[in-house]
């Protein structure tokens, strides 16, 4: 029998959900019975950079690493993790994207209850500051993603290829039963003003939804429960900025014929309401700007 | 002169080859001489441009980025040009939130006969991008 893997999770930047995503997951037993845990930082403070410095070089077999990274602390755990463990997952859209945290890096900087890092940065994704081999993405992993990774990572005979990311390649709407008319966006509505009619593709129906740009893997289980896909797992692979690719189909998709169709289109534009936090609900931080910047004007 | 003097804008120009695309070789030909900075991009049509080009040239430090298609209702694909043209605008509002200044993205129709137009457009937006000041953008991939 080979030796078990040893596995350490570190969550202490995260919401928590990410470490519960994983206690509440159908594979969690056959996981803790297959491997060696190491730690499992669910605070601050509950795994300190010095009790980290104790292991040795490359000696946790695989790391899950879960929250954003924002500031010189966090950078220099993620950097002596990096050096104690062999394989290291950015597990959930903090890690992968800088997720929901990363809205912050649209704040003006005054406003922020955070010290930026060394070279003027807030929320980064993880591979940002370090190399990552893996990526589990999700605001929290869906069921069959943390399912997948666990019987490849873990339960395998051999890991798998460096860059794996356990999500599917095609999109949401792959996985998703509703009906796609493709009928032309005339209004933006939001689910909860009026209910979605649960046959039709939300797009359809002027509903924002970030499915077409989204890596899918999750089932569609937004969409199925009658919510737009906010886009957590990530772009597609191809896609460099999530949330400027669903701008750009958006203003496709919203269409009037006439003289003056072009002012009522941009009528339509003009009405989506919080354009970053929609489009980049989750990706600001993983996006080609990164940041709020400072033009002047 | 402001500090900003010495600072040479580059410009990404993304040109429709049926029409501003032409109107740039015309100026070539023709030889009336335009700023230096621009560095064209030929497309098929304004409508073909993503928001991942206009994006990704920001983020590897473009400091404007001109588009040049038809006029509306010129377009050689149907109403391609003012697709492209409406996905712009959203893209604007978006980097509007991001603190950029949506000036340096201009969009501009010059038929393909209109050599002269084009030089002045290229001149009049290297100078404003060159009063504007570089990128703010320093977070390069």
């Amino acid at each position: 029998m080979p030796k078990p893997k040893s596995v350490a999770i570190y969550a202490a930047n995260g919401c928590g959900g990410c470490s519960q995503s994983l206690l509440v997951s159908d594979r969690l037993s056959a996981l803790l019975d297959a491997v060696h845990p190491v730690f499992w930082a669910t605070q601050p403070g509950d795994v300190t950079q010095a009790e980290i410095e104790q292991y040795d070089d490359r000696e946790i077999d695989i790391l899950l690493y879960a929250g954003p990274v924002y500031d010189d602390e966090s950078i220099a755990t993620a950097q002596l993790l990096r050096r104690v463990a062999k394989r290291i997952v950015a597990y959930g859209a903090c890690a992968h994207l800088g997720g929901l945290c990363g809205l912050a890096n649209l704040a003006p900087e005054a406003t922020l209850h955070l010290a930026p890092s060394k070279d003027g940065r807030f929320i980064q994704p993880l591979s940002a500051v370090i190399a990552v081999d893996y990526i589990l993405p999700g605001c929290p992993p869906p069921p069959a993603m943390i399912a997948r990774m666990v019987d490849e990572l873990f339960l395998g005979d051999e890991l798998p290829p460096a860059g794996t990311v356990f999500a599917a390649t095609k999109a949401v709407c792959a996985e998703c039963d509703r009906r796609h008319l493709a009928t032309p966006l005339t209004a933006i509505k939001r689910f909860h003003a009026t209910p979605p009619d649960p046959e039709v593709c939300l797009l359809d129906q002027g509903y924002i939804c970030l499915g077409p740009v989204t890596r899918g893997g999750c089932a569609a289980v937004c969409p199925r429960s009658d919510r737009p896909c906010t886009g957590c797992a990530g772009p597609l692979a191809g896609v460099h900025d999530q949330g400027g690719t669903i701008l750009h189909a958006l203003a496709s998709l919203v269409r009037f014929t006439g003289p003056d169709g072009q002012r009522r289109e941009r009528e339509v534009l003009d009405s989506i309401p919080d354009i970053a936090g929609t489009a980049y609900k989750y990706s600001v931080a993983a996006s080609a700007l990164k940041r709020r910047v400072n033009d002047g004007s | 002169m402001n500090e900003k003097s010495g600072f040479e804008p580059k410009i990404v120009a993304f040109l429709c080859k049926w029409t501003t695309y032409a109107a740039a070789d015309l100026c070539g030909v023709s030889r009336m001489p335009y700023p230096p900075n621009i560095s064209i991009i030929r497309v098929n049509c304004t409508g073909e441009i993503t928001a991942d080009m206009i994006l990704s040239a920001f983020e590897d430090g473009v400091d404007g980025i001109l588009i040049g298609g038809c006029r509306p209702g010129h377009c050689r694909y149907e109403d391609s040009n003012l697709k492209g043209s409406n996905r712009v605008y959203l893209l604007k509002r978006a980097l509007k939130e991001f603190g950029l200044n949506p000036e340096r993205i201009r969009e501009v129709g010059i038929a393909g006969a209109q050599g002269l137009i084009f030089q002045r457009a290229v001149e009049k937006f290297t100078a404003d991008i060159r009063a504007l000041g570089p990128s703010p953008v320093t977070d390069h991939a």
